[in-house]
Parts: structure tokens; sequence; C-alpha cells
């Protein structure tokens, strides 16, 4: 579905119900797989979705198209997201590895995935990259967004982007040899 | 050899439960209506809940007991004078049934008064 023709119901007071279900039905997989790679458990991934659409539709009149809805919408999701993990981390006094940790044990439980054994040790070389250096990989490998999307929605420049996505493919490529050479 | 981060590796390795996105839709328009607390939130209240609980019996348990007071105690505290006075006004009492109204006239009203109320 066209972000403009979404934006043009929901900006008619008339059509915004129906225009808001239209952007939930058309962006809810995307954001959800999105969030869900970043937590890993699905009930997290499903908690945080929720409130990403609730926070967009309580600030649906504050979008002011200076961005694309769909940035907008992925800013939202990926703070989101951030920030629980973050809070996750405070609230436990859990240091960054105990959280990277806990996700990869959830990894390897075998109940949040259906992976291969080279899947699973993709997932967990990607867990042990640092938090925003794991979101900018996995919206550029597995959404192949372009970098000026990443840019628009993680407030960071292309160059800087690209200088992490270079490191990060450098550390997984190295975890993976390591793991195929077991 | 290939690529580590060959294509195939792009496959979606997590599973959604059955029918969740179709179930989606219909969560988000019911959180919207009921604007309840956030999901996260309620988890945290029911962990902020039992942290209080348990240190609600922590502090039951280290506070010195309230030590009830027996019937001496509260009359010793009583003065003499208070004692006396009270007993001089029961016995002059005594005769007489004070709990009854001294006439009937005041109870309708106070029923029609409720009555009042209660048609509003």
């Amino acid at each position: 579905m066209d972000d403009a023709f979404i934006l043009d119901k929901i900006r008619n007071p008339e059509t915004r119900s129906y225009g808001f279900n239209l952007l939930v039905n058309t962006y809810k997989q995307r954001i959800y797989w999105t969030i869900r790679r970043m937590v890993i458990d699905h009930d997290d991934a499903d908690d945080l979705t929720q409130e990403t659409f609730i926070k967009i539709h309580h600030n649906l009149d504050r979008f002011r198209s200076e961005s694309a809805l769909f940035t907008w919408i992925y800013r939202i999701a990926t703070n989101e997201c951030l920030g629980f993990l973050r809070r996750k981390r405070r609230r436990f006094l859990l240091p960054i590895h105990d959280v990277e940790n806990e996700l990869a044990s959830k990894v390897t439980d075998g109940h949040q995935m259906d992976a291969d054994e080279l899947q699973q040790r993709l997932q967990l070389a990607i867990l042990k990259l640092p938090e925003k250096q794991r979101l900018v990989f996995q919206l550029r490998y597995f959404d192949e967004m372009p970098y000026e999307e990443i840019s628009a929605i993680t407030g960071t420049s292309i160059g800087a982007l690209k200088a992490s996505h270079h490191h990060a493919v450098q550390k997984i490529s190295t975890e993976l040899s390591i793991a195929l050479n077991d | 050899m290939k690529h580590p981060l060959e294509d195939p590796l792009k496959n979606n390795p997590f599973t959604a439960p059955e029918g969740y996105f179709d179930r989606l839709d219909e969560t988000i328009r019911q959180r919207i209506t009921e604007k309840t607390l956030p999901v996260l939130w309620k988890r945290n209240v029911l962990r902020l809940a039992s942290v209080a609980a348990g240190l609600a019996l922590i502090a039951w348990f280290l506070m010195p007991a309230a030590q009830p007071q027996t019937a001496e105690e509260i009359l010793a505290q009583i003065s003499e004078e208070e004692i006396t006075l009270y007993l001089e006004v029961h016995d002059a009492l005594a005769g007489e049934d004070v709990l009854l109204p001294a006439g009937d006239e005041t109870m309708p009203n106070d029923i029609l008064f409720y009555d009042t109320i209660l048609q509003f």
C-alpha cells in the first residue's frame, strides 16, 4: 500500500480510522520481524510491536511529513527496541554481555527458531555486535535497506553507517569461518 | 568457497505463532480503544507488586511487635476525677431509657428525606 494513500486517508477525519488500519496492515509484518530480530523472544517482540503502533496512533497529528512515513514508523520501532534492551540492562544491573547471553540462550533453546546450525551460528554471531551496530547490520542485511533510509531512521551519517556495517560484516564473517572450521 | 554470509542465510529462521498476524490488527485496535496500560508496564507492575509484598513481609518481621494494653493500664491513664464523674452520671441515668427518642415526631421526617434522596 502506498504511503501517500495511507496518509491521505489518515488526514481526513472521516477516514482516519480506516487509514490507520491500512497503516497497521501494511507495516505490521515488517515491523514485527525487525523487532523480533533485535529482541529474539516472540512475547517481547509482540509487546514492542503493539507499543510501536499505539505510539504511532497517539502521535499521528505530530507527523509533519518532514520525513517519509516509512522512516518515521521505523524510527519509533527501533527506538522502542533499543529502549527495551537498555531498560533490560538497567533493571537487572546487567553488563552488556549478560543481556547478550540471555538472548543467545533464546536462540539456542529451539523454541523461538526453526533454524539449521549455520543459521543459528549466524544469529549468535550477530548477537555479539553492539546493539546499534546490530540494528544497522540487520536493517542492511535482512531488510536490504539502502544506507540513505537507515541514516534517516537512526540519525547517523551514511559514512559512519558504511564503516559500522563493514566492521559488523568482518566480525560476523570471522565468527562464522571459525564455526565452519570447527 | 562461498562467502559465509551467503544468501540462503537471509531466510528468516524465526517463527511466529500461527495466525498471529491475523489477530494483531484486532489486538492493536482493542488496546487503542480501551486505552489500557502498556503491556510492558503491566508486567513491571506485577514484578513491583511482588517486590513490595516481600519488603512488607520483611518489615513486619523486623518491626517490634506492638504491645496490646491491658484494662488496668488504660484505667491508669484516666484521672480519678473523670472516673468519679462518669460513675455519678451513669448512676443518675440508670433508671431512664436514654436510647429511645423523646417523641415520635422526628422519625417520619427522616424517612421522607431518605425517600427524596432515593428518588434522585
